[in-house]
């Protein structure tokens, strides 16, 4: 914790870190909404 | 809807209700305190802009007796007072209204933020994907 915070490199870490856990959420919810946005239109359609 | 699609949407909408919760939370309690001369420099280091809303609901997160036992072990990551929130001074200045928000937010915000990174690791560790 103390070298996230208190060294230049653990500061480029956390920026590091956070874009590709930004990047990588994305791919996912890019890859997989189709499968979501099918099966609530299966839904509505059912009803 | 595959397992992995389903799990996504639980998680997708709790983060929706947590946005809604930070926006509620930072304009009842923290705009509140950042007014306060005497709460105004106790709110905690802003890694971004917003970021004093979120040490405010996190000091506040916890019971009270289990927050002060922590923070009296807490060096505050070895970098000494000023990144996190005061939370004797918050208690001196929040109701009851207050800590019920930032208890609800802070733990949808953290779960939500918890579950999404543990869902990304898996998702590329074991190949999760469709195809």
């Amino acid at each position: 914790m103390f070298l996230t915070v208190a060294t230049p490199v653990g500061w480029v870490g956390l920026i590091v870190v956070a874009a590709a856990a930004s990047v990588g959420m994305n791919y996912i919810v890019k890859e997989e909404n189709g499968g979501v946005y099918d099966s609530i239109m299966e839904w509505i359609s059912a009803l | 809807m595959t397992l992995v699609q389903a799990i996504l949407s639980v998680i997708l909408a709790v983060i929706f209700i947590s946005a809604i919760l930070f926006v509620i939370f930072g304009q009842v309690t923290v705009r509140k305190l950042r007014k306060n001369p005497a709460t105004k420099h106790a709110l905690g280091i802003e890694f971004v802009s917003g970021w004093d809303i979120v040490n405010v609901a996190g000091a506040l997160a916890l019971p009270k007796t289990v927050a002060q036992k922590i923070k009296r072990n807490s060096v505050s990551m070895g970098l000494g007072q000023g990144f996190e929130a005061d939370l004797d001074l918050l208690y001196k200045h929040t109701t009851w209204f207050d800590r019920l928000l930032a208890r609800l937010f802070y733990w949808s915000w953290a779960s939500s933020g918890l579950a999404s990174i543990v869902l990304t690791m898996a998702y590329f560790l074991f190949d999760l994907g469709q195809s």
